[in-house]
């Protein structure tokens, strides 16, 4: 048995996203696809996504993260670029199968391209403004269109966990963190350890 | 012994009476069965082996290496997280240790409608006597519950609801609270601390980093395995008895592509997960730290005031404490930006309680285009209106038990001070992409009975077409369990396996 007619099946909706990306590059909006400034010394440093989709993830964990709070009134967490969470994003999503690659990039062009065409923006999200950008995103999250908000919680998981991950998060939340490495008392030896090679 | 796939650096055939396909709950029983008879028994393990030593306790590093598709497995409308273990050990290195027997009005069920048999409450009551005893399981000290739990406790008393505290299976608990992580103290007694051991010790060889792309059959026989090891070299076992213990989702995959044949299309289907979601109440004054829901055992108490396992019951619904780490909270708390971020700053103030449901959706298993497992589970209104009733209930049970507020993290979020503020959490709230939805326990697949046209195994485990191939785990289940599955799995797999047993005996 393979994959029945899925008329609203991620990857089905996911082609949809990459088609339609590619029918925006295609028409006299080529100035939505370039001019990504984004340092190239990070660049360099990409696993499986390209500048462009780095550029997008900065854009989206500054919303997603921090919005426009001012850090230092709220106990000073830091700001996303501080803890890498694009990089983190990159190098989580190399990691992972193929088929997601492709699922992530794709979910990067909707919200870089398509969704912000689709709330009547005539620019790309990187190039909004941040009450804009806020707006897009908020749309994005409550939108009609079930697998739309899948690829919200998609993206918002990503960047949760490359922000929250960090120790320099926590204070916030006076989470403690980890307890290996502080005294712990009571360690049960394992029973067995497995053999280093194969027969 | 043991051996590492990864490190496999030629190509490997064997010959041997059985094969494991997965070493969770039910594979571990089944290989330790096994190789106490004296049978040539190998498991094969997808996942790797993960010592104690090695859980750091970090959700960005645990999570993808515990579990399926790297924590990141969903429905396939990316509706519903599904959590299932990948590992020597199976989803028993992360699971929180909650052990219930299967109840008896679900074994009865599963008799008088869906013709199993042999599997009454009488027939399991030795099985599950011995796996308490093995796995040490005891009710969970008064010293231990936490401050989470307390609240449910507190709230349960203060409306004179049903529920209790639970019994669990570890031994040396430090009651660090990152259960689901893994345990750093080697403190749960799982199938990899407990199980495997002594399956060793019997005779198996166990294989992690391993994954088994095919069951191999001719003429309605059973005749091995094709796999694979992490290092890309490939193994053949042939074997009379291939065991497939390799979850309610990953048996049926492996069953579909290796063409087992399936007249009555039965593969795949009836899958149940207890869909749930949470509920979190605030408390304390701006600043105080009053829950810290994080430390200590996760869950220790439950309300199963809306839990009546008979068929047709109205309350389908059970209630536990479910405290998450800074991700994991992240994740479920509604909305981004600002608002997001003073949320977060109630983290230590936070209880939480989850809903989940004793399901009768029957959503399926495929095979999608690039050869994974892929999950659709529509979810039936009737269950969104137990999700609905369970997260009315576990709102109301926080404001009980003193909550200033309670927020329903739906898009948008529900926020209430007083219980007639809850009438918006519905049925068409509580739905797939209404709220952030969870599944920890996907169960059925390949659901056992004696007609062949409605079922995939008989009642001994062995499939209805193919000689000497047993479906041993979850995929099983005729029904939703309505409960903790792992002493289910586990004393069904003492109950069961001596027919593999047999079946790799005779030849
Ligand atoms: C977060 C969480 C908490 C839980 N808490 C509890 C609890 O408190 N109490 C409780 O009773 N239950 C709990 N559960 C559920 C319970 O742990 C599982 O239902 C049960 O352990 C499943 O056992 P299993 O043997 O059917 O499958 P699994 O444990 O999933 O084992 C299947 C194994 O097969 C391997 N495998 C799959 N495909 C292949 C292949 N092709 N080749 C080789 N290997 C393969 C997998 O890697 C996996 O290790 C929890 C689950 C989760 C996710
Ligand atoms: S709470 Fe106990 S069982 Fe859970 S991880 Fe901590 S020490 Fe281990």
């Amino acid at each position: 048995m393979t994959a029945p007619a899925a008329p609203h099946g991620r990857r089905a909706f996911l082609r949809a996203v990459l088609a339609g990306t590619a029918v925006v590059a295609g028409t006299a909006l080529a100035s939505r696809l370039g001019g990504y400034d984004v340092d190239f010394r990070r660049a360099a440093y990409l696993k499986t996504l390209s500048p462009w989709h780095l550029a997008v993830l900065d854009a989206v964990a500054a919303r997603l993260c921090l919005a426009d709070v001012p850090y230092d009134s709220i106990g000073a967490p830091p700001h996303p670029s501080e803890v890498g969470v694009s990089e983190f994003v990159d190098a989580f999503v190399a990691a992972a199968h193929p088929t997601v690659q492709r699922d992530v990039k794709g979910l990067l062009a909707l919200v870089e391209h398509l969704w912000p065409l689709r709330c009547g923006y005539a620019h790309r999200f990187t190039r909004l403004d941040a009450a804009a950008q806020d707006d897009v995103l908020a749309k994005m999250e409550s939108a009609s269109i079930g697998l739309v908000r899948g690829a919200f919680a998609g993206l918002k998981t990503l960047v949760m966990m490359g922000y929250w991950r960090d120790a320099r998060t926590w204070g916030v939340l006076d989470y403690d963190g980890p307890l290996v490495g502080r005294p712990a008392g009571g360690f049960t030896p394992l029973r067995y350890r497995p053999l280093r090679g194969t027969p | 012994m043991m051996w590492r796939g990864r490190d496999l650096d030629h190509d490997v055939a064997l010959d041997v009476d059985a094969v494991v396909v997965g070493t969770g709950a039910w594979g571990s029983i089944a290989a330790r069965a096994l190789a106490r008879s004296g049978a040539r028994v190998v498991a094969f393990e997808m996942g790797s082996d993960h010592l104690a030593s090695d859980m750091t306790q970090r959700e960005d590093e645990m999570l993808p290496a515990l579990f399926q598709d790297r924590a990141g497995r969903m429905t396939d409308d990316l509706a519903i997280t599904v959590l299932q273990g990948r590992g020597v050990g199976g989803s028993t290195i992360h699971n929180t240790n909650l052990c219930k027997r299967i109840a008896p009005e679900i074994l009865e069920l599963w008799q008088r409608r869906h013709g199993v048999v042999g599997c009454s409450e009488a027939d399991l009551r030795p099985a599950f006597e011995s796996v308490e005893r093995l796995l040490s399981v005891a009710p969970i000290p008064d010293d231990s519950v936490n401050a989470n739990n307390d609240v449910l406790r507190r709230g349960l008393a203060a409306l004179g609801w049903r529920g209790g505290k639970l019994s669990h299976n570890r031994t040396g608990c430090q009651k660090s609270g990152f259960c689901e992580l893994g345990c750093a103290y080697d403190a749960k007694n799982n199938a990899r601390k407990v199980v495997l051991p002594l399956a060793i010790e019997a005779g198996l060889e166990l294989w992690a980093d391993v994954e088994v792309e095919r069951v191999l059959h001719q003429g309605g026989r059973v005749t091995g395995v094709r796999a694979r090891a992490a290092s890309g070299r490939p193994i053949e076992a042939r074997a009379r008895v291939v065991v497939l213990s390799a979850s309610a989702v990953g048996s049926v995959a492996l069953a579909i592509a290796s063409e087992v044949p399936d007249p009555h299309e039965q593969h795949g289907k009836r899958l149940r997960i207890h869909p749930g979601a949470a509920v979190a109440g605030v408390f304390g004054d701006d600043g105080a730290q009053t829950i810290q829901g994080w430390k200590g055992i996760p869950q220790s108490w439950e309300c199963t005031e809306l839990l009546d396992l008979r068929e047709g019951s109205d309350k389908r619904v059970w209630i536990l404490p479910a405290f998450a780490h800074p991700i994991g909270s992240a994740v479920t708390i509604p909305g981004f930006g600002a608002a997001h971020m003073r949320a977060m700053r109630n983290f230590g103030r936070l209880a939480v309680l989850s809903a989940m449901v004793h399901d009768e959706t029957m959503g399926h298993v495929y095979l999608a285009r690039d050869g994974r497992p892929a999950l659709r589970y529509p979810m039936l209104e009737s269950d969104s209106a137990q999700l609905a009733l369970g997260l009315r209930s576990a709102a109301k049970l926080l404001l009980a038990a003193g909550a200033r507020e309670v927020i329903v993290p739906g898009i948008p979020p529900i926020r209430a001070t007083r219980e007639k503020d809850l009438a918006a959490v519905d049925a068409s709230f509580a739905r797939p992409h209404g709220l952030p939805m969870t599944a920890v326990h996907p169960m059925g697949t390949m659901r056992m009975g004696e007609d062949p046209r409605v079922s995939v195994v008989r009642s001994t485990g062995e499939h209805h077409h193919v000689k000497g191939l047993f479906v041993l785990d979850g995929s099983l289940f005729p029904t939703s369990l309505g409960g903790p599955p792992q002493i289910p799995i586990y004393s069904m797999a003492e109950h069961l396996s001596r027919h593999a047993v047999e079946a790799a005996r005779r030849g």
